[in-house]
């Protein structure tokens, strides 16, 4: 049951583990000490009572630590730094899905007709040298701007 | 600036510190004894409380000769008696309110 109880405190935020882990632990030992001379019931009843208390205490303790700001998701920390191939790979995976959604819809709209992408009519032959250029070149229209934003967020010194 | 009326295991907890520093589990013991068995703290409650009222100042680590990291106690501060100075007061209104206006015979 120790084991488990040292398990549960694991949910509580990293500082509070330090500071109180050990302490809370010798507490629950001498309050199970103390519950071992007691009926059954009443064990049961400590056990459920310890069970519930160190949940909703990790829950509390969890909310005092997060501190949310609807700005949260903007703000970059000191230490981050964007790689110039996550930037890429992210963005050929958008470029990929815009394109690929945007060639579902007009097979879609059009069953019989040659397919296209965007405002471009693909001929059949050259279909997928044409689509992975126009990819490529989706691609870089969008690492540019992602690559802008990036390097306008840096630049304006927007930090923690 | 005014203090809102504080729940029962914390006016417990600051009681029970108010007679002398105690370590964790005494004040799980003298909670339950003052309370006569009605309120009766887990450790994950306990340890909630003492970390705010730390927080507040309303509480300190007391040091001992022997004490460690896992048997630290715990006493009340000047402040932390204030605090329950004044909850005893606003107690003792309420009180006297209550009796004045449950005075058998009047309307």
């Amino acid at each position: 049951m120790l084991a488990f109880y040292r398990c549960l405190l694991r949910l509580y935020p990293a500082e509070y583990v330090h500071e109180y882990a050990d302490e809370m632990v010798l507490v629950f030992r001498q309050a199970q000490q103390a519950a071992r001379e007691q009926n059954v019931q009443r064990r049961v009843l400590f056990y459920i009572r310890e069970l519930f208390g160190i949940l909703e205490g990790a829950y509390r303790a969890q909310c005092r630590n997060f501190h949310w700001t609807p700005f949260r998701r903007f703000e970059m920390r000191s230490e981050f730094r964007f790689s110039r191939v996550t930037v890429a790979v992210m963005t050929a995976l958008l470029a990929f899905v815009v394109l690929t959604i945007d060639y579902v819809r007009n097979i879609a709209a059009n069953p019989g007709s040659q397919p296209t992408i965007g405002i471009l009519h693909i001929p059949s032959l050259s279909r997928v040298l044409f689509f992975l250029a126009y990819g490529l070149f989706t691609m870089c229209i969008y690492g540019s701007i992602g690559y802008g934003v990036i390097l306008a967020l840096r630049k304006a010194g927007l930090r923690k | 600036m005014e203090q809102s009326a504080l729940t029962e295991p914390v006016l417990l907890v600051l009681l029970s510190l108010a007679e002398q520093p105690r370590h964790g589990y005494s004040i799980l013991k003298d909670v339950e004894q003052m309370s006569e068995g009605r309120v009766v703290l887990s450790t994950g409650t306990l340890y909630g409380a003492l970390q705010r009222l730390l927080e507040k100042g309303w509480i300190e680590h007391f040091e001992e000769d022997e004490s460690s990291r896992d048997r630290r106690a715990y006493r009340l501060t000047p402040r932390g008696r204030r605090v329950l100075q004044g909850e005893i007061g606003r107690m003792k209104h309420l009180t006297k309110l209550a009796r004045i206006r449950t005075r058998p015979g009047e309307v």
